[in-house]
């Protein structure tokens, strides 16, 4: 008896091309029940469906990627039982997660030269939530080097007019940010402070943020970058990253974008310091939850902001070193 | 449709006077990030700091209600040279806090031009010297320095780069007056001499050309000279900014005295810290001058960068926006040698928090592990400049 379910765990099953072990559906029937029952006590069960739907996307993501079912489990697990998304509970969880899902879908159709279905898949996100537009930089950098036509710029702003008419038909709030609220995660201003001078430094840090990202569009534009799926995931971490950290009236979700993409990112790819970024990405992303609902977290905020700096940095230096530099005219 | 579109926007087009080429990519990147930098300013346009409302607006104030004879007043300590500007917008019919700024934009705009052409000098690096220029200019400090504060560290600090350029490109005398020029608006720029005397000792100036600084400053006296200020009170500006508040040995600038504190020595730290900063950079120039360090564009940097944070972290009665220069000169360093992009992000992060102390009345957490951050950077610049192993550094010229 022992012997046969020992040999259970390890015998293969296979569904058209793919294989996988009873350990996986182990692990993906125990991770949903663990995260069914953890959102009962939280009072959330409303939140488990969107969440399972992207799960289940986040772990065919993986699977396209990487051709290996266990870290597609792997992956259904861990977005179901990320402690931000837990607490998160049911507020606006299923437009988030439908426009997770297609951000998912605009990175995979990209990697795979679809562009013009990576084009509706990414206005379908922005349609779904504006704050897809955090994604853009991804974008530009696909149309730079002709992955998604040009025209699909036009199907980018039908997604974005069609999200105005819906809010304008539907009286619902277009961006879903709280412009009374500069620090609502923790990033550049947690660690200068905006003093008297909130509404100053909110217009400014969405002018110098939109220079920042001028300018590494530029840099990155000057050189040659193969639009591989981990080379994709990188750029889309990197802005993520570099938006939250300096725009003004980032709110938790839109750092759980930013954790999302880490996580596939330390799964489908091929560097092991992601692990470790991506568990910062998840600390700081579990602290803005928690000061957003809770009002109270262990460490300083600021604390935090440096972890988001430091993972910021380390994304950064990983784009630079796969970069390689066009000739130019001298 | 693409293929063409893509082809136009990256094709080059000779610029004008021999001075390259460019590509409508690259004026769209200088426009666009040019337009971002004015804009940020316009934002913090109504802003009004203690500086200008204590002293600034009532200096030009004081020029508008008595003209040339508030020259001979005793509320104001800057020099001469700025004084002349409050006193000529004290003319012009428009709000002079916006002047001000103004003012200095238009100086941010001029720096950040130069520290992108002593980029490209160094480099020969056409985006390098693109982004240098949109990363000085829309670099955050620097926006607030000059837009929301009303300060103007960038006009002297335009000057000294302005000198550094000009010693690049061999023209020692032309160096000297604008370096004259920097001492005669602000006595910061003195930080930087130790660097002047080791060019001397290699030979890129010339003894006499050192008294271009005593020259422009009396030149910059003049228009108080002409409005009848005494000479002697003229000449001794600078020590009456060194005066006050002793007892502050460092504001909100993580230095050595906010580690160790400055409650009870703070006479004995004021009067034997400048002394003991001296000696540390009477070291410093010894080792230069032992080692021979090769000056090439990047050692340039790297030996101003070390006698600027050495300044910073031992001299007392420092400010926060006195790091102004050294985050320039860092980010030109990074610029030229891209490897060393964390040295201008951590010194651009000391002086935002230190900003921030000013700004907001405290700092949003102690800033005493910032002093780590100081010292490191300090280190670094040894490091890189009597231990490096790379040729760049260690090459060895004879007098």
């Amino acid at each position: 008896m022992d012997d046969y379910l020992r040999g259970l765990i390890d015998r293969k099953l296979h569904i058209g091309q793919v294989s996988f072990t009873f350990a996986e559906i182990a692990l993906v029937l125990f991770g949903s029940l663990l995260s069914g029952m953890i959102r009962f006590k939280m009072g959330a069960l409303s939140s488990l469906p969107a969440d399972v739907i992207l799960a289940i996307l986040g772990a065919v993501f993986v699977y396209c990627v990487t051709k290996k079912a266990e870290r597609s489990a792997v992956a259904y697990c861990l977005l179901l039982l990320l402690p931000s998304f837990l607490l998160a509970g049911s507020e606006k969880r299923m437009t988030e997660c439908l426009s997770l899902c297609f951000v998912l879908l605009f990175i995979l159709c990209a990697w795979k030269r679809k562009g013009m279905a990576a084009a509706v898949c990414f206005a379908a996100a922005v349609f779904c939530q504006p704050a897809a537009l955090l994604v853009l930089p991804l974008y530009l950098a696909l149309v730079h080097i002709r992955k998604i036509p040009l025209y699909g710029y036009l199907i980018l702003a039908g997604g974005f007019v069609g999200r105005l008419f819906f809010c304008r038909m539907f009286g619902r709030g277009f961006s879903g940010i709280d412009r009374s609220v500069i620090t609502g995660i923790a990033n550049i201003y947690t660690l200068i402070g905006t003093g008297n001078y909130e509404a100053e430094y909110g217009k400014a840090g969405i002018l110098l943020g939109a220079a920042a990202l001028l300018g590494s569009l530029y840099m990155l534009f000057q050189a040659k970058y193969e639009a591989k799926a981990e080379g994709l995931m990188e750029i889309g971490l990197f802005y993520l990253l570099l938006e939250t950290f300096i725009l003004p009236y980032m709110m938790p979700s839109h750092l759980r974008l930013a954790e999302v993409m880490a996580w596939l990112l330390a799964l489908a790819g091929t560097e092991r310091k992601m692990i470790p970024a991506a568990t910062a990405v998840s600390l700081c992303s579990f602290a803005a939850c928690t000061h957003l609902y809770a009002a109270d977290v262990p460490l300083p905020m600021a604390a935090f902001a440096l972890l988001h700096g430091a993972v910021l940095l380390f994304a950064g230096s990983r784009i630079v070193s796969r970069m390689v530099r066009r000739p130019e005219h001298g | 449709m693409d293929r063409k579109f893509f082809a136009s926007l990256y094709k080059e087009r000779k610029l004008p006077a021999g001075q390259g080429y460019l590509r409508y990519f690259d004026l769209i990147f200088l426009l666009a990030v040019t337009l971002l930098g004015l804009l940020t300013r316009y934002v913090f346009r109504n802003v009004e700091t203690m500086d200008y409302t204590i002293c600034l607006g009532p200096w030009v104030e004081g020029f508008r209600q008595n003209g040339r004879a508030f020259f001979l007043d005793d509320s104001f300590n800057y020099t001469m040279p700025y004084m002349t500007f409050l006193y000529l917008i004290s003319k012009l019919p428009f709000r002079d806090l916006y002047l001000i700024k103004a003012f200095s934009t238009f100086f941010d705009l001029v720096l950040a031009v130069l520290c992108g052409k002593i980029v490209f000098h160094i480099t020969g690096n056409r985006t390098r010297s693109l982004l240098c220029f949109g990363t000085v200019f829309c670099l955050p400090t620097v926006a607030v320095n000059s837009g929301l504060w009303g300060q103007c560290d960038c006009i002297y600090t335009t000057f000294l780069v302005a000198s550094l350029y000009c010693i690049l490109k061999d023209q020692s005398h032309r160096s000297m007056i604008l370096y004259g020029i920097a001492f005669a608006i602000k006595l910061q720029s003195l930080f930087i001499f130790p660097f002047y005397v080791y060019l001397w000792v290699r030979k890129k100036v010339s003894i006499g050309q050192f008294f271009y600084i005593p020259l422009m400053y009396l030149a910059g006296c003049l228009p108080g000279l002409l409005a009848g200020r005494d000479l002697k009170r003229l000449l001794l500006t600078y020590v009456g900014q060194g005066n006050t508040e002793p007892w502050m040995l460092t504001w909100y600038w993580p230095n050595v005295y906010m580690l160790f504190g400055q409650t009870n020595f703070w006479k004995i730290y004021g009067k034997t810290g400048v002394l003991f900063c001296a000696a540390i950079l009477m070291l410093l120039l010894y080792g230069l001058v032992k080692k021979r360090v090769a000056l090439s564009g990047e050692n340039h940097l790297q030996i101003l960068l070390l006698f600027s944070w050495g300044v910073l972290l031992f001299l007392p009665y420092m400010h926060e926006r006195y790091a102004y220069p050294a985050d320039l000169l860092a980010i030109m360093l990074a610029f030229t040698l891209p490897k060393k992009w964390p040295i201008p992000v951590a010194a651009v992060f000391l002086s935002a928090v230190a900003y921030s102390g000013y700004l907001h009345g405290g700092c949003a957490f102690s800033q005493q592990p910032l002093c780590i951050i100081m010292i490191g950077l300090f280190g670094y610049g040894i490091r890189q400049v009597f231990f490096a192993k790379n040729p760049e550094m260690t090459s060895r010229e004879e007098l």
